[in-house]
């Protein structure tokens, strides 16, 4: 950055050319300026009492027609938060970070309900539904079946369509997993590393991942009703891209593909205690275990730092991973924790810009690359840098026409 | 005028006299210093002797303000004009009679914020390219300065509008922080940021152009103040 020193002396050397300039510069008469100044006046005066006159005729007859309109008008849905005082807003981050978690109740009677560590945004709404982005854990959703119902989740890189229907959705960032699984209705899930869209319908449940593989997803029959989300149900494999895991519940997907071992910060992270959690990683010794730990395992400890709100000790973990295995897919998914924590707990929009951007640079499956050029185009937009803002958000568009960010690129498109 | 001089204008936001003329004589008229109450209570019952004072007193200081945010541009007589207009018409929104030439520095940060955002967007309607300054009748300024001058409202072309505006009167102006943050109505913590932004923007922006790169301290300019 340019210092005061340097940018205080070219200021005073261009004020000196200003000033010397500005002196030798010939000014109307006072006296016309001031008439010039009255007449001004006088004639924005009488626009103004001509303006009011035909306001008022015209006035009323508006008036009339914009009460009509205002009542009759579509709106947008709104909805609350079950701890919240008013309304939620757009955008901002909705975490359940108790076990008895939170809920979201929408005005068409729609219901959303995150589980203890789950956290998600509401990024947009209309007359006909929201688009929501489960970021980590847990979710209950009951929409209301209503015509032309446009609601949508979005897990990482895969979308939910729903129409109208009840199901349980968990996303988990690490591991790059989607598990939904229907109770009632039936949902589109989408995603561009799928072949094809997946129905899923009531009683199926289905994990849908493509970090690792180039496509992994497996829709399995479960009996309904399904009183709990994680479920025992025993599973039948019916769809898969791959050889299917045996393993269609979230809580199974955890424990066979990432079996956890004996040291207990782990396994209370996987049973959702991240307090607990992080207090024993804390006795085991954070900043020794953020130098011994291999680079999953870190950015896990650092993700339930993140998800305890101890940002100054996820911080501390996701630089470990990114200075410690650098290159790495780990390394980049670090990149964009530190993102979130920049844009959402320091509001630090530059600093958020530049990890979002160093993510999808380094990324390699860039399963998290919608949310990360997303996120970037709001980080610009939000530092007022519209051509960059632009420039993302017709990136975005071209990339992902129907991603949660799209209403907000279309409106930095067109403003 | 030198710099010691600007920073008494500045100075005068919170001053006690404004030497002005009173009466309707033109300017050869010798000024004597009015208290800001009496003046403020002149303008509020729009009497014609406290207009023409105000114009008399602040004509050159507004000129300055909207010259440094700006650069120079053809416009500068209709926008000066325009923010005594403004000043007219709102004075009875002035609480304190004493704050009246910093809430006259208001108007003009807010009318200069408007030009710059109306040139955008005029601009951005019809495809122009950045508009050129009009160049500063400055004989006696050496050409690299003026090179700088020019170069140096280019690069600020492509900022924000309240960065480009906390930074030129932050370090053309050499105003305050605390008068930076008073013109432009807004905390002092949100002026450190606009101006820690723009500072960095300028760094790189400026370095990249061969006027301007001397002016930084690995530029020749700083070798020869070293030595």
């Amino acid at each position: 950055m340019a210092s005061n020193r340097e940018l205080s002396t070219l200021g005073r050397t261009l004020a000196e050319v200003q000033d010397e300039a500005l002196q030798g510069r010939v000014r109307p008469p006072l006296s016309a300026r001031l008439a010039t100044i009255y007449q001004l006046r006088a004639r924005r005066e009488r626009r103004q009492r001509r303006l009011s006159r035909l306001g008022y005729g015209a006035g009323a007859a508006v008036l009339a027609a914009s009460v009509m309109l205002f009542v009759m008008r579509p709106r947008a849905l709104e909805f609350r938060v079950s701890d919240g005082a008013g309304l939620g807003e757009l955008g901002v981050l909705i975490a359940a970070p108790d076990p008895a978690g939170r809920r979201l109740s929408f005005s068409d009677g729609s219901r959303l309900q995150l589980q203890g560590g789950a956290r998600a945004r509401v990024v947009s709404s209309n007359e006909h539904g929201a688009r929501v982005v489960l970021e980590r854990g847990l979710m209950r959703a009951d929409v209301v079946p209503r015509p032309h119902n446009d609601w949508s989740l979005f897990g990482g890189p895969f979308e939910i369509h729903v129409t109208g229907t009840s199901f349980d959705t968990s996303w988990d960032p690490e591991r790059q997993q989607l598990f939904v699984k229907m109770r009632d209705g039936h949902v589109l899930v989408s995603a561009e590393c799928l072949a094809a869209t997946r129905a899923l319908n009531a009683g199926e449940s289905g994990t849908f991942s493509c970090a690792s593989e180039p496509v992994t997803a497996a829709t399995t029959h479960a009996p309904p009703p399904t009183p709990a989300l994680p479920s025992s149900a025993a599973p039948v494999p019916a769809v898969s891209a791959r050889p299917a895991p045996s393993h269609p519940s979230a809580s199974s997907v955890s424990s066979v593909e990432r079996p956890v071992p004996p040291s207990g910060w782990r396994e209370l992270s996987t049973r959702g205690d991240y307090a607990g959690s992080l207090a024993a990683a804390e006795a085991l010794g954070f900043e020794r275990l953020c130098e011994t730990l291999p680079s999953s395992e870190l950015l896990e400890l650092a993700s339930t730092a993140r998800l305890v709100g101890r940002s100054e000790r996820a911080n501390t973990g996701y630089a470990a991973v990114r200075r410690r295995f650098a290159g790495s897919e780990d390394a980049a998914s670090a990149a964009f924790h530190l993102g979130q924590l920049a844009f959402d707990g320091a509001h630090d929009y530059r600093a958020a810009r530049h990890l979002f951007a160093a993510y999808l640079s380094e990324c390699h499956g860039c399963a998290l690359a919608p949310e990360a050029l997303g996120r970037r185009m709001e980080a610009e937009q939000r530092l007022g840098e519209l051509e960059l803002a632009r420039a993302s958000a017709r990136l975005y568009l071209e990339r992902y026409p129907k991603g949660a960010h799209a209403r907000l690129a279309q409106s930095i498109q067109e403003p | 005028m030198t710099r010691a001089i600007r920073k008494l204008n500045m100075a005068g936001t919170s001053s006690k006299l404004i030497h002005v003329v009173r009466g309707m004589g033109e300017t050869n008229e010798r000024p004597r210093a009015i208290d800001p109450g009496e003046l403020v209570r002149g303008l509020k019952a729009g009497e014609p002797w406290a207009e023409r004072a105000l114009l008399q007193a602040e004509t050159a200081r507004i000129e300055r303000m909207l010259t440094r945010i700006l650069g120079f541009c053809a416009e500068l007589d209709d926008l000066t004009q325009e923010v005594f207009i403004r000043a007219f018409a709102r004075i009875a929104e002035l609480r304190e009679a004493e704050s009246l030439r910093a809430w006259l520095g208001s108007i003009a940060v807010f009318v200069a914020r408007e030009a710059i955002r109306r040139k955008r967007r005029r601009r951005w309607l019809m495809f122009l390219p950045a508009e050129q300054l009009v160049e500063p009748p400055a004989a006696a300024a050496s050409l690299e300065a003026r090179l700088a001058l020019r170069v140096f409202y280019e690069v600020l072309d492509g900022f924000p509008a309240d960065e480009r505006i906390a930074f030129t009167l932050r370090f053309v102006e050499g105003m305050e922080l605390t008068e930076v943050a008073e013109a432009c109505q807004v905390s002092l913590a949100t002026i450190k940021r606009r101006l820690k932004r723009a500072s960095e923007d300028f760094y790189v922006r400026g370095r990249a152009r061969a006027e301007l790169v001397d002016w930084f301290e690995e530029g020749s300019r700083w070798r020869r103040i070293e030595s």
